[in-house]
């Protein structure tokens, strides 16, 4: 028997609805990708790779935390923990996503006689060389998610209870494995889809993005927990705050990446580097341009300013949707132009290909989530967080 | 600042979280505490307002990101425009890292001016405390006796089962670090 979902207990799971207009918007894409194979492949993918992302925030959130020695987080542990479920998931449908498009869909990554063409990245981008390393980046991140999960679980058991040096030790070599992966990842998977196209900060760029869209998520599903009930007690105001805190740290972070590539390029003025940014300053594009900055640090920054702000659960929820809506335009900015074409399109296919990540995301996560207690209440260190005072 | 005053010494943390709610709510003005290091929640025990140190940082930082915008525009663009790689003369890209700066470094020096100046510190003042041992693994709060209603009887009184170490007078007396009581 299934366990009932605390999450979306109510509403998601009990009533057909979701479920109904979910299998619609499948058949959508379905029928999307015989009549328009390059947008609903770019919709699917763009969702796909937010998903991703963001499931694998939750491993990166726990694997910092237990390298800094964190306690405070261990009260909603679980929920960052069981973002990270999907993970694997998310990392099948993205590589399938990349090897129909390099593999079987006739569509070259790096036509070798392009002029400007280097010899390496000839060679690195050759499909099946890709597609077999990016398996390895969801491998390597899986194992880390489970490892980081089990070693929680176990904490609950005396027995079982492992020193937290050694937690400590594992996430620093996740951490260390997934600063690499994901690096390359955002390289094959987002960048090479202009492959003569080249930016050094680029992986710390998705980075900073995977850190804010990962920590709205959980800001959203900790608030909806704590009203559903697993979490009344055990997520405080204070706990709100630190997070609140964080997502306006990483929003001017992302802001500041961006700038730093944004400069750099417009300081040089290097055909082969301008290329990416010429077409999305130009038309309807440069508009796109200019919310993604609004959505993604300028809200943020201005909304979560004072410090009551981030203790205001209503604000923060609401802050936390920007910012999501904010990570959708980034990866729609990142790809479209080069998938789709230098048009700007908007439709029933990226808001079905939306809504079907976001329902599996929910239910993985929702799944996941009431497998396992609410709260770590065997952790020796959960009396600190519950006490914890921002 | 030399107005009557008693001091009330804790040993502990919670001991002087509880002795000053306890007092506040008997209706005693708390003057200040001397503590060894930062105590959570003591702020909301003291019913102090949020800090309005926030304003001045911020202020400060909106004058150092405006003026500096407004004097690399003057610069570069209005008194002696130097072309530099063919960019126009007023250039956000090319000002915003010196803008940014320019907003740290007012909003910095201003708080922490602002922060001096509101506790009159400045370099050579005598430090003003009940104890040294404020410094080290006392806590000492500071009750305003603002008229005979509060004296020494009163305040244990109200402290009730709190543990206390004293409740001695204080004329707001000034040590200097080398003092050995």
């Amino acid at each position: 028997m299934r366990p009932e979902s605390p999450l979306f207990g109510d509403p998601m799971t009990r009533s057909p609805l979701p479920k109904l207009v979910a299998c619609l918007a499948a058949g959508g894409l379905v029928v999307g990708f015989a009549v328009e194979p390059q947008r609903a492949w770019a919709a699917l993918y763009c969702a796909a790779l937010f998903a991703l992302s963001t499931s694998l925030f939750g491993a990166v959130f726990v694997a910092l935390a237990n390298i800094c020695g964190g306690t405070w987080h261990v009260a909603f542990r679980r929920v960052p923990e069981a973002m990270s479920s999907g993970i694997a998931p998310f990392g099948v449908v993205v590589v399938a996503l990349l090897a129909w498009r390099t593999l079987a869909g006739g569509t070259a990554w790096h036509p070798p006689d392009e002029p400007g063409t280097l010899w390496f990245k000839a060679w690195w981008l050759q499909p099946t060389f890709m597609v077999a390393r990016s398996v390895g980046y969801v491998a390597v991140w899986m194992i880390g998610a489970t490892w980081l999960r089990s070693v929680s679980l176990a904490e609950d058991v005396r027995e079982s209870r492992r020193s937290i040096s050694h937690v400590q030790r594992g996430s620093a070599v996740f951490a260390a494995l997934f600063a690499v992966t994901f690096s390359l990842a955002a390289a094959d998977w987002l960048m090479a889809l202009e492959p003569t196209w080249y930016s050094t900060v680029w992986g710390i760029y998705w980075f900073s993005g995977l850190m804010t869209g990962g920590l709205a998520t959980l800001i959203l599903l900790a608030l909806s927990l704590r009203d559903a009930g697993p979490l009344r007690q055990a997520f405080t105001d204070e706990h709100l705050h630190d997070l609140g805190k964080l997502l306006f740290g990483f929003c001017c972070f992302w802001m500041y990446i961006w700038y730093c590539q944004y400069m750099l390029i417009w300081y040089a003025h290097l055909p082969e580097e301008t290329m990416y940014f010429v077409p999305r300053l130009t038309g309807a594009w440069s508009v796109v341009f200019i919310v993604n900055v609004g959505l993604n640090w300028g809200l943020p920054f201005l909304l979560l300013l004072p410090r009551t702000s981030k203790r205001n659960p209503t604000l923060l929820r609401r802050v936390a949707v920007v910012v999501l809506v904010g990570r959708a335009v980034d990866l729609y900015l990142a790809a479209y132009p080069e998938v789709v074409g230098p048009y700007l399109i908007v439709g029933a296919l990226e808001l079905a290909a939306a809504f079907l990540i976001a329902f599996v995301a929910w239910s993985l996560w929702s799944r996941s989530f009431s497998s396992a207690p609410a709260v770590p209440a065997g952790s020796p260190l959960l009396r600190e967080s519950l006490e914890y005072h921002a | 600042m030399n107005s009557p005053a008693l001091v009330v010494t804790f040993a502990h943390e919670r001991d002087l979280l509880e002795g000053a709610h306890r007092l506040r709510h008997a209706g005693f003005r708390l003057r200040d505490v001397y503590v060894p290091y930062p105590v959570h929640g003591l702020d909301r025990v003291l019913g102090l307002r949020p800090s309005r140190l926030s304003w001045v940082c911020f202020v400060c930082g909106a004058i150092g990101l405006l003026g500096m915008l407004w004097f690399e525009h003057w610069t570069a663009a209005t008194d002696w425009p130097i072309n530099v790689g063919g960019k126009p003369w007023n250039s956000l890209p090319a000002d915003a890292p010196v803008a940014f700066e320019s907003l740290v470094l007012l909003a910095g020096f201003g708080t922490v001016s602002a922060l001096f100046a509101v506790c009159r510190l400045y370099p050579g003042r005598a430090s003003r405390m009940p104890s040294p041992r404020v410094t080290d693994d006392r806590f000492a709060l500071v009750v305003e006796q603002s008229s005979a209603v509060v004296n020494t009887q009163s305040v244990r009184r109200a402290l009730g089962e709190t543990n206390v170490l004293s409740i001695e007078e204080w004329s707001g007396r000034i040590l200097s670090v080398s003092d050995p009581s």
